[in-house]
């Protein structure tokens, strides 16, 4: 895909077995790319309650948690699901081409 | 239309009005503050705000937006003189009047002072609000010197910390014989104090101050012990107190907190009270217990939200703290004693670690090091457990109530 209004985030064989990986792209503060049950997911990779990244945590029951403090968050919709989580964090479109991921860009 | 106002506008107030319209509550919901500010998180303020990674205030209970999007009415920097309840009617300092038809007291606690001969010439600061950590911050930036930090508890140790990584030399005075003493057992304790004199802060067990010796620029702290210690900067860390003179004022029965039941209701009907000033029965500890931590102002206001609406409510998962201090994270479920059996529960890397308190085959708590991601199972189990347990496990605690700060 050449398109120039998306970039490519990773490769659906680059997430590890976690179901979580860490990806940057321009424009775009830290992502986590997230597989839930099949379905792919971009969401902010700093968790929106201390500076830790959500994807050195753990995916469980469509949620993500901190590996700092251990709150989480609803992968799908960005909602803290448990605390000190309290603020959404950011969630992005995920396309995919293939075998391929893509974000729109900025 | 039905009116509720919230007294006090810090975690528990601020989630407590949010939580009421969540809820379903379709009256007015007034959120008055004593401090001009929004309702502000607290933990940042011992730590990335007394380091400069973070503004004071910056980091609120909720988004600005919210009150306007849930029709919550802030009237902010209006202290309360008094409070009628058989009026159901406060006044404010300035002498308005505001009825009410429910009250939720979240009045909150303030940092225990403490007096020592010369202490007036020590000027100490304390940490409370996010004025005394503006005020503590630009104190610490930008230079160098000597400070003593009076108390090892949550504040003591988190400012210690800070203190250490802008350079300070700290040293510790603690009157007991180790850090946390009243939350931590001192296995878990002894992590804590190795960290920090592995940062170079040196403690001083079983020491208190005697004395201020006035001298040209700095402060000279005489010990019990008649060493004397020369700092530039004295902190006062000790615990605090309960802001219950509006209620025990009001005719509401006052402990050391508020007193509620295990719905948040305070001996006259339709007030309420919740977060650092509430004293509420706790069956983790076996007894009414006042717990100062994040987690309890959070649980306590979605809680009485949910009361007001009529809702099934009940507020008995074990109780929850955490500090950070220095790369450490260190969480504390239940209530791990020292009498209770401790293991070692090792984790990936070597920083990361649970000790695991047990009596028999009940977990009873669990500190958790560098290990966040554990406490939600452990927590889980924790509850399953006592549950299951015919007879609470009392705690070997003798103080009439537990008072947590975090």
């Amino acid at each position: 895909m050449s398109d120039s209004k998306f970039l490519r985030l990773c490769c659906i064989s680059d997430i590890p077995d976690s179901g979580i990986l860490r990806v940057t792209v321009p424009g775009y503060d830290p992502l986590a790319v997230c597989q839930v049950d099949g379905a792919f997911f971009a969401i902010a990779d700093t968790c929106s309650h201390g500076m830790a990244s959500l994807s050195e945590g753990d995916i469980e029951d469509g949620q993500i948690f901190c590996p700092f403090h251990g709150g989480g968050f609803e992968i799908a919709t960005g909602n803290p699901t448990e605390r000190p989580c309290t603020i959404p964090i950011a969630t992005y479109p995920v396309k995919r081409v293939e075998d391929a991921l893509f974000i729109a860009s900025k | 239309m039905e009116r509720t106002v919230i007294i006090g506008a810090g975690q528990a107030g601020g989630r407590a009005a949010v939580a009421l319209r969540a809820n379903g509550y379709g009256g007015e919901i007034i959120l008055v503050g004593q401090e001009a500010r929004a309702p502000y998180e607290r933990p940042p303020l011992s730590k990335e705000v007394l380091l400069g990674a973070a503004q004071a205030g910056a980091a609120l209970v909720n988004p600005e937006s919210v009150y306007h999007e849930n029709s919550i009415e802030l009237r902010l920097d209006m202290p309360v003189r008094w409070i009628n309840s058989a009026t159901r009617e406060l006044t404010f300092m300035d002498g308005d009047r505001l009825g009410f038809q429910r009250l939720i007291l979240a009045t909150g606690a303030r940092a225990r002072r403490l007096e020592w001969p010369g202490s007036e010439a020590a000027k100490p600061y304390y940490l409370r609000t996010c004025d005394d950590a503006e005020v503590l911050r630009r104190t610490l930036s930008g230079r160098q010197g000597d400070i003593a930090i009076i108390g090892g508890g949550f504040i003591g140790l988190e400012v210690a910390a800070s203190a250490r990584q802008l350079g300070w030399t700290v040293t510790v005075i603690e009157l007991g014989q180790q850090c946390l003493e009243r939350v931590l057992p001192s296995a878990s304790a002894r992590v804590l104090v190795d960290l920090h004199e592995r940062h170079g802060t040196r403690f001083r067990w079983g020491a208190s101050v005697k004395e201020t010796k006035e001298t040209n620029s700095r402060i000279r702290l005489l010990l019990n012990d008649d060493e004397s210690l020369n700092v530039d900067v004295v902190v006062v860390g000790i615990g605090s107190e309960p802001n219950m003179k509006l209620a025990e004022a009001a005719g509401l029965e006052c402990g050391n907190g508020i007193l509620v039941d295990d719905q948040c209701r305070t001996s006259v009907s339709d007030i309420y009270a919740i977060g650092d000033a509430a004293i509420a029965p706790n069956r983790w500890f076996g007894k009414p217990a006042r717990l100062e931590s994040w987690e309890n102002a959070e649980r306590q206001a979605e809680q009485v939200a949910r009361v007001i609406c009529g809702l099934p409510t009940t507020n008995d998962a074990p109780p929850w703290f955490w500090t950070d201090q220095f790369d450490r994270n260190v969480q504390i479920v239940g209530v791990p004693t020292d009498e209770d059996q401790m293991t070692v529960e090792p984790g990936k890397t070597p920083d990361q670690y649970v000790h695991l308190y047990s009596r028999g085959d009940v977990i009873t708590g669990a500190v958790l090091f560098n290990s966040g991601r554990r406490r939600r199972a452990l927590s889980r189990q924790m509850s399953e457990m006592r549950d299951a347990a015919a007879a609470p496990c009392s705690p070997a605690e003798s103080v009439d109530s537990m008072e947590i700060n975090a």
